[in-house]
């Protein structure tokens, strides 16, 4: 059985810094990592596949020649397979054209049971991902969400989080799954298996040539983005009023700034 | 001249980072309180590869070499310098020794399992009346039906206590001394060694120093490690590639002193400031920022020069000196502006400065390594100087 | 190869479609009535609405779809409301709105939205943001602009859509739940679409994970201000919110003071000497705010302190404050948290 797991490299949330009077976030000395999330689908996927060696799975990326990197970093990880989607035009693709060109890399890849990515992507913030791969390649379902994920028999089953609950659901494969962050911490990869990712395996590069893709078919990019950075934290506001008029007026603040 | 370490080993420090952060810091001080070596934490780092780091995979390592042993130590060295001692002790001598000199069939037989962490080693050299001096060790191997019968004491030995392995220089030949009359062997704990005083330590207590007793300990000949009657150039070769990552942790502590330093710098208030704005204060920050950079570069070089077959003993002995000094004074400066706090045996600033001491006194000590680098410099322009 | 149309096909914007009108809400009924997510979308609806002179339209799905249900909508603002039992299939819902050309298209971020959302969009290869926590007009283009946070909400993605539909999903409580007015008048149409086999959603127990205090999102802290007996509160304060947020990662702590009382075990201290925490939130009571507990606390990303003292260094870092007795404001807010 083959799972592929999307994986998505971006700036290290803890290495970037926001500039306000430029209204934009500096980059400079950024880190770029694995996208946390992603980084849980991967350590899902490679537990099923220590459950079972038959299971193959198939780390998958696209963009930059940079995003190398984390490819190497998921072989050393214990994947089998390595493939980047890189060329001038699939690296421009955006949500619509992204999801199809993945698809059509994960068709060429032929008997993928299961395509698992993250939850989210920390950098803009949506899951979309795993809905719109499921469309592309035939109208899969899609767990969402998914904490707990098994596969049982032609079945995956796990716990979908949605409006603040868990509902236990099994879906027939081949199906997505986005996979929710868990508590403890994820794998370790072996020393040696860093080194071989390196200077041993390797990381398929995949232009849209090999993929068979006409890029001037994508469909273009539906919005445009800007940033917007919030105002700086304002500390020392008093919350005037009685216990009871102050405890009303801090939780209806707190739910604003959605807090809780 | 790009001197950028290539990208694997960049995964491999944050690798290193994250087990030393995930397992080693949670019980790092619990582990220095009641002077216990922290098992568990062990097992997960060897599972992923930390106790062979430099060795090459063909023998259970990561091929990392000198580099990426570097890179490890000074990992390690930030968050638990007891956790440096132990695998400082176990890759850095007691292996190191199999690696420079063993052959092929006993680094299979040996060094594979303790690159995998399956076994821990130690590095049997000082006796009670041979430390510095390490040519008056009186251990003695006396050749019996095929076999060598090793008598003697050891001290000070670290990871004594749990090791499986040991690394254990024995006199031969009387008569012949350091040159040509002792011989390096690996000893199994099952061929009879036993412990005798584990020392109650100020500093590293999570790790384990014993005496290591070898009373009519009967060892194979296949067991001797290089040449017979060579074993003194097999352990200063040893010794060599340790110094360097002394420094090498040495590098890990001082950073790790110098960002508590800026951190309470920047909380901590006097006279309604920062403790920062005191000048005292920004001129320690930067005297230790110079001499970790200085440091960084020297041990990092003289890795490179270690993985790529130059000359690199003279650079090692700089790396330990100055290395070991530069740790302690980083500890010291952050005790000084820590004030009381440093003093709080709930505060990780008191451990690291109880465990810097070691690093001036190990692995030969300072003085020793200034005769040595005087010596050789001195050598060259015809003077010789005794030992 | 020839890439100059490519170059436009990227850089240019895409002119306002003919037909594509009105606001479109898609609201599902998992069980007999109106979800507050639904309505608040609706709410936001309206509001959007009359900035661009269209109707409200709302889709009503789900095997608890009703008349009764779609009529509630029209009190809540929707100018008309369609509705249908059950879970439609993929491709009914793409003949549906391509049949009703919605020009803003809306969800709310919740169980069904979340899936069909994206999926629409791909069909239709249309704009879609997810996560929104605000909406506006752009009148000159008649686009829709969305604020998605990223980053853990360090900054915000400001995008305005381009092509029509124009599809949003909205994060639950970004928006109030508008009023009911009974007066509201609108049509109200049964519609007849594939329907799919939707397995039910049965809740399960969330899964047990031991949270560290590093990993919290919310964080009740206490410090010498309470007493010993007061220590009761923080819990009781812990458990109310864990009872209103069932799905965040709750933890007590407490301040080096509370530890040498003994109020608290070592491994829950929050101080330069014990933890580094970085919650969403951190309430700190009774607690002096030394900084050394600042140290630790400082990555915290919204800090509330209650504290009798005004003169306390706290109130300095905390985003809010009361000032007042712990065991008078506690009590308040588990009031009106239970309520």
């Amino acid at each position: 059985m083959r799972i592929v797991v999307c994986i998505k490299q971006i700036l290290d949330p803890e290495t970037i810094k926001v500039s306000r009077s430029q209204q934009t976030i500096d980059d400079r000395g950024a880190r770029k990592i694995m996208n946390p999330p992603d980084r849980w689908a991967l350590d899902a996927a490679l537990r099923f596949k220590e459950a079972d060696p038959s299971i193959e799975v198939i780390a998958l990326s696209l963009g930059e020649p940079d995003v190398e990197d984390i490819l190497r970093e998921a072989l050393a990880l214990g994947c089998d397979r390595a493939i980047l989607l890189s060329d001038a035009y699939v690296v421009k693709a955006r949500t619509a054209g992204l999801a199809q060109i993945i698809a059509t890399a994960i068709k060429r890849l032929r008997n993928v049971q299961l395509v698992m990515t993250g939850h989210m992507a920390l950098d803009t913030g949506s899951g979309t991902l795993g809905p719109r791969l499921a469309i592309e390649l035939g109208d899969w379902p899609v767990l969402m969400d998914v904490d707990q994920l098994r596969l049982e028999g032609n079945y995956a089953t796990g716990l979908q989080h949605a409006d603040e609950k868990y509902y236990h659901s099994s879906y027939p494969l081949p199906a997505v799954a986005t996979v929710l962050q868990t508590p403890a911490h994820p794998r370790y990869a072996h020393g040696a298996d860093i080194i071989n990712a390196y200077r041993v395996r390797n990381v398929e590069v995949w232009s849209s040539l090999a993929l068979g893709i006409d890029p001037t078919a994508l469909p273009a990019p539906t919005t445009g983005r800007q940033l917007r950075i919030p105002p700086a934290r304002q500390m020392g506001f008093i919350v005037e009023g009685t216990p009871q008029e102050a405890a009303q007026t801090l939780i209806a603040m707190l739910r604003a700034r959605r807090v809780i | 001249m790009d001197l950028t370490l290539p990208k694997e080993y960049d995964l491999l420090r944050r690798m290193i980072r994250d087990v030393m952060e995930n397992e080693f810091a949670p019980v790092a001080e619990e582990a220095d309180e009641k002077a216990e070596v922290p098992f568990d934490a062990i097992k997960v780092a060897a599972k992923a590869g930390l106790f062979g780091i430099p060795f090459p995979q063909e023998y259970g390592g990561s091929g990392a070499g000198e580099t990426g042993y570097v890179i490890l130590m000074e990992e390690i060295s930030r968050v638990d310098s007891a956790m440096a001692t132990v695998v400082g002790a176990h890759i850095g001598i007691a292996a190191m020794a199999l690696y420079v000199d063993g052959s092929h069939a006993l680094k299979e037989k040996y060094l594979t399992p303790l690159a995998q962490g399956t076994k821990i080693g130690a590095f049997c050299l000082t006796e009670p009346a041979a430390g510095s001096d390490a040519a008056a060790i009186k251990t003695r191997a006396i050749r019996s039906n095929g076999n060598w019968v090793i008598n003697g004491t050891k001290i000070y030995i670290s990871n004594g206590p749990f090791a499986d392995l040991f690394s254990v220089l024995a006199v031969t030949d009387p008569a012949l001394g350091a040159r040509g009359g002792v011989t390096a062997f690996v000893v199994e704990k099952e061929m009879g060694t036993k412990i005798g005083v584990v020392e109650k330590k100020l500093g590293i207590r999570a790790s384990a120093t014993s005496e290591v007793i070898f009373d009519e300990v009967e060892v194979p000949t296949a067991n001797i490690i290089g040449q017979e009657g060579l074993g003194f150039v097999t352990f200063m070769k040893t010794l060599d590639l340790g110094r360097v990552t002394v420094g090498a942790a040495s590098l890990g502590g001082a950073q790790k002193a110098l960002e508590m330093i800026i951190d309470y710098a920047r909380l901590a208030e006097k006279y309604g400031m920062p403790l920062a704005h005191q000048q005292q204060v920004q001129f320690m920050i930067a005297d230790l920022y110079c001499d970790i950079e200085m440091l960084r570069g020297q041990v990092y070089r003289t890795a490179w020069m270690v993985d790529n077959h130059r000359p690199f003993a003279r650079e090692a002995y700089v790396c330990k000196l100055r290395g070991s000094e530069i740790a302690s004074k980083a500890v010291s400066y952050a005790m000084e502006i820590h004030g009381v706090l440093g003093l709080s045996r709930d505060y990780p600033l008191e451990r690291a400065f109880r465990d810097a001491r070691i690093a001036e006194i190990f692995e030969g000590t300072n003085e020793i390594q200034r005769i040595i680098i005087a010596r050789d410099l001195l050598k060259e322009v015809g003077v010789f100087i005794e030992p | 190869m020839d890439l100059s149309f490519l170059e436009q096909l990227l850089g240019s914007t895409v002119e306002e479609e003919e037909g594509y009108r009105n606001i479109w809400v898609v609201a599902i009924a998992w069980e007999p009535h109106l979800r507050a997510c639904d309505l608040q979308v609706v709410g936001k609806a309206r509001n959007l609405a009359d900035s661009l002179g269209a109707y409200v339209n709302v889709l009503l799905v789900g095997d608890n779809a009703s008349e009764d249900l779609a009529r509630e909508l029209i009190a809540y603002g929707a100018d008309a409301a369609f509705w249908g039992a059950g879970y439609p299939t993929g491709h009914s819902l793409l003949d549906f709105f391509n049949q009703h050309k919605p020009e803003i298209l809306l969800f709310a971020d919740a169980a069904g939205g979340r899936k069909m959302a994206p999926r629409l969009a791909q069909r239709l290869k249309c704009a879609l943001v997810t996560h929104a926590t605000d909406l506006s007009i752009n009148a000159e283009e008649r686009s829709l602009v969305v604020a998605v946070p990223i980053y853990h909400g360090a900054a915000y993605r400001v995008v305005e859509c381009r092509t029509n539909p124009q599809i949003a999903t909205v994060q639950q409580g970004v928006f109030p739940t508008p009023e009911y007015d009974s007066w509201r008048s609108g049509d109200v149409e049964q519609v007849e679409l594939e329907w799919k086999p939707e397995p039910p959603l049965t809740p399960v127990e969330p899964p047990a994970y031991y949270i560290p205090l590093e990993k919290a999102d919310i964080i009740i802290a206490g410090g010498r201000g309470l007493s010993g007996a007061g220590w009761q509160l923080i819990e009781e304060l812990a458990a109310a919110v864990a009872r209103r947020l069932p799905h965040k990662a709750i933890a007590v702590a407490g301040s080096r003071g509370a530890v040498d009382e003994g109020w608290i075990g070592p491994e829950h201290m929050v101080d330069l000497v014990g933890r580094t925490v970085a919650p969403a939130l951190y309430v700190a009571c009774g607690i002096r705010g030394t900084f050394q507990h600042f140290g630790a606390t400082e990555k915290a990303r919204c800090i509330v302190a209650i504290n009798h003292n005004p003169d306390a260094p706290i109130f300095k870092h905390a985003d809010y404050g009361i000032v007042g007795e712990v065991e008078e404001v506690i009590p308040a807010l588990i009031e009106v948290l239970e309520s």
